[in-house]
């Protein structure tokens, strides 16, 4: 009987000497006291799971951004005024405008007048700084393929009473509207809770801009920015993550100097860094595993791909706050397919030389991938013309774009801009 | 040497390894408390004395918190959807998240971020369903006199709500209700030394002024068409008035004056 019940101790004993090497070791490696299921979950639980689950493949995440938002209720407009206050309100009202995109059918073309009505009646205005296709917004949202060929430069999700309806504006200044199975209540009470301070240009007198705008009747101010110097200049050692990221093996590269850049060159891949900071690829790898299995790849199903690795990319070599937007997805007539993307820094374009990311496909292949990375600090804040004043001299139904440019002695600027064809 | 008295020896040699052990896990875990407070402390220092951002304010801040996510269910949604019209439904699927069961005039809609909004006959079905399934994923609910607000871990879900009105005949319901089957951690909260700074920057760019109190809370964020999840946020209640911040990345998402 004792001897049994030493044999159990040492079995009790050597169990808890496993369990606690396992917990003194967990102590080594974390910076907090865990609690013990927190430190099984921070050891075994935590790799491959980042609980958002992409596999059933409608999971699409936007490409493009709007330049301008605005959430109106019965008592007026409200604009985010600056970056921070874009991010905000983009995460308050990007949702439901995703699930009116995504429940739209029952496309009908609609008059101006009705248009304008339903910017007074309250709802969540997305405009967009370049033409884009609705279908590729379809797809997003949706996860289906739009049955029609319609570009937008801007979407209107509206309080229509009992539903809400979409109403979607194209380059030609026509107007279309959509039925929608989002929840009316839910829009009213999340256009309701913003406190307004701006107009549509047709309550402001005098203006003469694109009827159909929102305009800030406060004082309009921006931030400027200090441009920071690029990540990687040239003599800089790209990091493993970065080259992984354009899919070249590290342990395989060779790299050579020229004139203006320093060249990695890894089998058919190359990739080349220029002073400053630009980087250019050539080669080919599959956009991502999940295009494998597709013979032709829609433009939506490769924009998905594409997406999430150039933003990686951006995030890693850009720094300041600024996101990647989709600014064209044009087809070539030798099949291939070329997307550009802008900087966008609090929704507004950000102009330098060259495009801050252009990705050439053939079918689910890259072949192509320049990235001009951007990075910046906050300055200080700008004044300039009031966009009551900017309206009333712009040329008549243009529309007011605020972009940021470089001034030529290292900083970005914010300018106002008249852009043609809206409605006068 | 017989095995009965090696026996002896090794319960000796394995009593005094757990000892050292234990002891050893005794003071890493103290000196981790003790780094934890210290980087707390050094935080506050760099807030360049701060009104209101004091080791009081914080000590009840948890050192760390987890987000949580979640797969929305058909089947989940389904049996929900079933009960609460008292009959068969099937799903009907409009795109952009919205899943719909509609019985003649009644009728229950999931959205996508947990929004949740029915019309059912009041005698016909009941929440109890629902509140059961809530249960088995760990949320609580508290009827409040706005309606009923929800929990879990002990940490009110902010945005989580749920409105009921009657007309007799019929009832209707609408909110933010965290359905789920099951939660699953992802990630951890930044260290309280990182938040402390970047409520610290919060504060000052909205003029703020004194900060009162700072809570945790959760708030189900709609992660995809079909995922929420429940993100820990530091609710502040300041002099001239208040700010959200997200604990896992410091994005500010609400600030008023």
């Amino acid at each position: 009987m004792l001897e049994r019940i030493k044999t159990v101790v040492i079995i009790l004993l050597t169990l808890s000497l496993f369990l606690l090497l396992f917990v003194s070791f967990s102590l080594s490696t974390a910076s907090y006291p865990l609690k013990p299921s927190d430190m099984v979950f921070e050891l075994f639980g935590r790799a491959g799971k980042d609980g958002a689950n992409d596999d059933d493949g409608d999971t699409r995440s936007a490409s493009a951004f709007p330049c301008q938002i605005a959430v109106s209720n019965e008592n007026g407009v409200y604009m985010p005024q600056n970056p921070s206050q874009y991010d905000e309100a983009y995460q308050f009202v990007s949702l439901y405008v995703e699930e009116a995109v995504g429940s739209a059918s029952d496309l009908n073309e609609c008059g101006a007048d009705e248009y304008k009505e339903a910017l007074k009646r309250g709802g969540i205005l997305f405009v967009y700084d370049r033409p884009l296709p609705f279908g590729l917004f379809y797809a997003w949202y949706n996860g289906g393929v739009f049955d029609g060929d319609l570009s937008l430069i801007s979407l209107y999700v509206c309080d229509g009473g009992d539903r809400v309806n979409l109403y979607l504006r194209d380059p030609d200044g026509r107007f279309f509207r959509f039925s929608t199975e989002s929840g009316a209540d839910a829009l009213r009470s999340v256009c309701g809770a913003f406190t307004p301070n701006g107009v549509f240009t047709f309550d402001m007198p005098g203006a003469v801009s694109d009827r159909y705008s929102p305009l800030p009747k406060t004082a309009a101010a921006a931030p400027s920015f200090l441009l920071l110097p690029p990540a990687y200049e040239r003599g800089a050692e790209l990091s493993r993550d970065i080259l992984e990221d354009f899919s070249i093996n590290f342990y395989l590269i060779s790299v050579y100097n020229d004139e203006n850049s320093v060249v990695y060159v890894e089998g058919q891949n190359t990739l080349r860094l220029y002073d400053d900071g630009r980087m250019v690829y050539t080669g080919g790898f599959l956009a991502d595993e999940s295009l494998a299995s597709r013979e032709k790849p829609s433009v939506s199903d490769i924009l998905s791909a594409v997406y999430p690795r150039i933003s990686s990319l951006w995030q890693k070599t850009s720094s300041g706050g600024s996101v990647l937007s989709l600014a064209s997805a044009e087809k070539e007539p030798d099949g291939r397919t070329v997307f550009t993307f802008d900087a966008c820094i609090g929704g507004c374009t950000v102009e330098r030389e060259y495009a801050a990311c252009t990705v050439v496909t053939d079918g689910s292949q890259i072949i192509g991938l320049s990235l001009y990375p951007l990075r910046f600090a906050f300055y200080e804040s700008v004044n300039f013309l009031p966009y009551a004043q900017a309206s009333a001299a712009a040329a008549p139904g243009s529309f007011l774009r605020l972009q940021y440019v470089p001034d030529g002695s290292g900083f970005l600027i914010p300018r106002m801009r008249c852009v043609e064809g809206g409605a006068k | 040497m017989e095995w009965k008295k090696a026996k002896w020896l090794i319960i000796a040699v394995l009593f005094t390894v757990n000892v050292f052990l234990a002891f050893n896990i005794g003071v890493k875990y103290s000196q981790a408390q003790k780094a934890s407070r210290g980087e707390l402390l050094d935080a506050l220092s760099l807030t360049q004395n701060l009104p209101g951002f004091t080791e009081e304010t914080f000590s009840s801040l948890p050192v760390y918190v987890y987000a949580f996510s979640s797969h929305r269910s058909v089947s989940t949604e389904q049996s929900l959807a079933q009960s609460l019209l008292s009959g068969p439904a099937s799903p009907s699927e409009a795109g952009g998240g919205v899943t719909i069961y509609q019985s003649g005039e009644y009728r229950v809609t999931f959205r996508r971020g947990g929004y949740t909004e029915g019309y059912i006959a009041a005698k016909g079905g009941d929440l109890k369903n629902l509140s059961s399934v809530l249960k088995r994923a760990g949320i609580k609910n508290t009827v409040t006199d706005d309606g009923v607000a929800f929990s879990y871990k002990g940490k009110e879900i902010l945005n989580a709500h749920l409105t009921a009105k009657s007309d007799g005949a019929a009832f209707s319901f609408s909110g933010t209700v965290p359905i789920s089957d099951g939660w699953t951690r992802s990630v951890r909260s930044l260290s309280r030394g990182e938040l402390i700074l970047a409520l610290a920057r919060h504060v000052k760019e909205n003029t703020l002024g004194k900060l009162l109190s700072v809570t945790v809370s959760y708030r189900i964020t709609p992660t995809g068409v079909q995922d929420i999840s429940l993100i820990p946020i530091m609710t502040v209640e300041c002099e001239n008035g208040g700010l959200i911040m997200s604990m896992t990345d410091k994005t500010l998402i609400y600030s008023g004056n």
